[in-house]
């Protein structure tokens, strides 16, 4: 450091010469010199002092760090950087305070610009951590139901881990090819200065490829001390607003960090969040290929199915049908036979009359066999009646005949008698003549007229 | 490097949705038809997808702090 310093102030020294500063000048050529330490940043530790300032209305906060020789170095840090701390500065309690040396130009005060404060001491890690965890949680940093979900099948993934480590290494070996891009942001992973890095990766993601499934923040396993980035306020919250989901995949033995506690999606190793997101497309090619035969199986099962209730309806049908045949053939059945009995019966009624009819017949021919008989008979008699009756009628006639040719006039002409008529009517009295009357007279052989000359 | 040209999680959940279909007791035959034909065009295009799977990285630190300091300065 001597070697140093004697350069410098080599270099120095022809600019100084006769030059004389005002107090501002001084101040500013002070703090000039002190730039390198401002840019390359500081790390001091030391217990905190007993006095302890604290301004929350203009949001800063002094105190002073001592070591066992009894130095002092006055600190200057503002609110939120206490804050991010996690727990409250108490005096005694060891830090690591990070920034850079300046001269407060009012004050004329030699002090330390605090950019962070951590805790040292595993006890006291511990101690903050479980403070921190418990507000955060109390935040809400940690609930469930605000964890976003990854999509099912990532392929577009940002990575936040060491470049060239092994944890790059194993993530990259377990992350199957699937076709996945992955975007690599390189971080310090260990310090204080990795959650710088983590953060800015987070930042650079979500504003420049909002478009990523999900950000993996991984490293290998540690002591509690070197993941004290993982388990930084910072992160927590930078996470948190994250709107692409995160997987943490810190390795690590006992607790869990915060980071895993506030991540979307947590994994144990930077391996495990190579297999955590080739798992589900490993799974998925495996449906898609089940899917591929079950598909078939199904749609056969059901063109099976069908025509097997295709054939059960048809078999329905035909039954039914048959039944209705069957019904309608006993209906017809039924019909005829009635119809049969019917006509039966009327044959049967006909047949009885036709016994009836014959059994008259009978009756009848022997009635008129019978009857002919005597029919005969009386023809018999009739026909000897006859004879007799016509030779008595025969005699009686000739009688009748004698005895009529004895009373006809006509015979009594010839012997002498006439008829005289007077027009047409016969004569019986001279009173009915009268002188001038046209008579005839008939005799037996003719008439002869003759008038009447004389009436006495 | 941006936009998907083929979403596979979307069709692998509508191959899911089809698969839960089939597992319905009564089934529309016509429409378990197009379901399938659906189903195996879906899988044909994962498949596709599966195939050309060669992952790609790339770094991306450097050149984005490169152009935010430009815009800075």
């Amino acid at each position: 450091m001597d070697a140093y310093s004697k350069k410098f102030a080599k270099k120095l020294k022809p600019f100084l010469d006769d030059r004389v500063f005002t107090v501002s000048e001084f101040i500013d050529f002070v703090n000039g010199l002190l730039k390198p330490l401002k840019i390359c940043e500081v790390v001091v530790k030391g217990e905190i002092g007993e006095d302890i300032y604290i301004n929350d209305k203009k949001g800063w906060a002094i105190l002073n760090l001592i070591d066992e020789d009894g130095a002092r170095l006055g600190c200057f840090a503002a609110s939120y950087v206490i804050d991010r701390m996690g727990v409250d500065p108490e005096p005694g309690l060891e830090v690591k305070v990070s920034g850079y040396p300046e001269v407060r130009k009012n004050k004329g005060r030699f002090s330390f610009q605090v950019n962070r404060i951590s805790l040292v001491g595993e006890g006291d890690l511990k101690k903050q951590f479980e403070i921190l965890k418990k507000r955060l949680k109390e935040e809400g940093y940690f609930d469930p139901e605000k964890k976003q979900k990854i999509s099912r099948f990532p392929e577009y993934i940002g990575l936040i881990t060491s470049k060239g480590s092994d944890a790059e290494k194993d993530f990259i070996t377990h992350l199957k090819n699937y076709g996945f891009r992955v975007l690599s942001y390189p971080s310090r992973v260990e310090g204080e200065t990795a959650i710088d890095d983590i953060v800015a990766g987070i930042e650079t993601f979500n504003k420049n490829f909002p478009e990523l499934e999900a950000i993996v923040i991984t490293r290998g396993g540690g002591s509690w001390e070197s993941l004290q980035a993982f388990n930084s306020q910072e992160v927590v919250k930078k996470v948190f607003s994250s709107k692409i989901p995160i997987i943490s995949g810190i390795g690590h033995e006992n607790d869990l960090t915060l980071l895993d506690l506030v991540a979307d999606e947590r994994v144990s190793t930077p391996t495990d969040a190579g297999k955590f997101l080739s798992e589900t497309w490993q799974e998925g090619e495996k449906l898609i290929l089940e899917s591929e035969k079950s598909l078939s199986v199904a749609t056969g099962r059901l063109i099976r199915q069908v025509e097997k209730r295709f054939t059960e309806h048809a078999h329905f049908f035909r039954r039914k049908i048959e039944r209705n045949f069957r019904m309608k053939e006993k209906g017809l059945e039924h019909l005829f036979s009635s119809l049969t009995d019917k006509i039966k019966n009327r044959i049967n009624e006909f047949y009885s009359l036709e016994g009836e009819v014959k059994l008259h017949g009978y009756k009848i021919r022997n009635e008129l066999k019978n009857n002919s008989e005597k029919v005969e008979q009386l023809n018999k008699n009739l026909k000897t009646s006859k004879i007799r009756w016509e030779k008595a009628i025969k005699n009686k006639l000739s009688e009748e005949e004698k005895k009529l040719n004895l009373s006809n006039p006509e015979l009594k002409l010839t012997q002498g008698y006439s008829i005289t008529k007077k027009k047409g009517e016969i004569l019986k009295s001279v009173s009915d003549l009268s002188e001038g009357d046209l008579i005839e007279t008939k005799l037996a052989d003719g008439v002869a007229e003759s008038r009447v000359e004389k009436d006495d | 490097m941006t936009k998907k040209d083929f979403d596979f999680t979307k069709a692998y959940e509508e191959i899911e949705e089809i698969n839960e279909w089939f597992q319905k007791e009564e089934i529309d035959l016509e429409e378990a038809l197009s379901k399938y034909e659906r189903g195996m065009e879906l899988i044909e295009k994962c498949k596709e997808r599966l195939k050309k799977s060669k992952n790609k990285f790339e770094e991306i630190k450097e050149k984005y702090e490169a152009s935010e300091e430009e815009d800075s300065s």
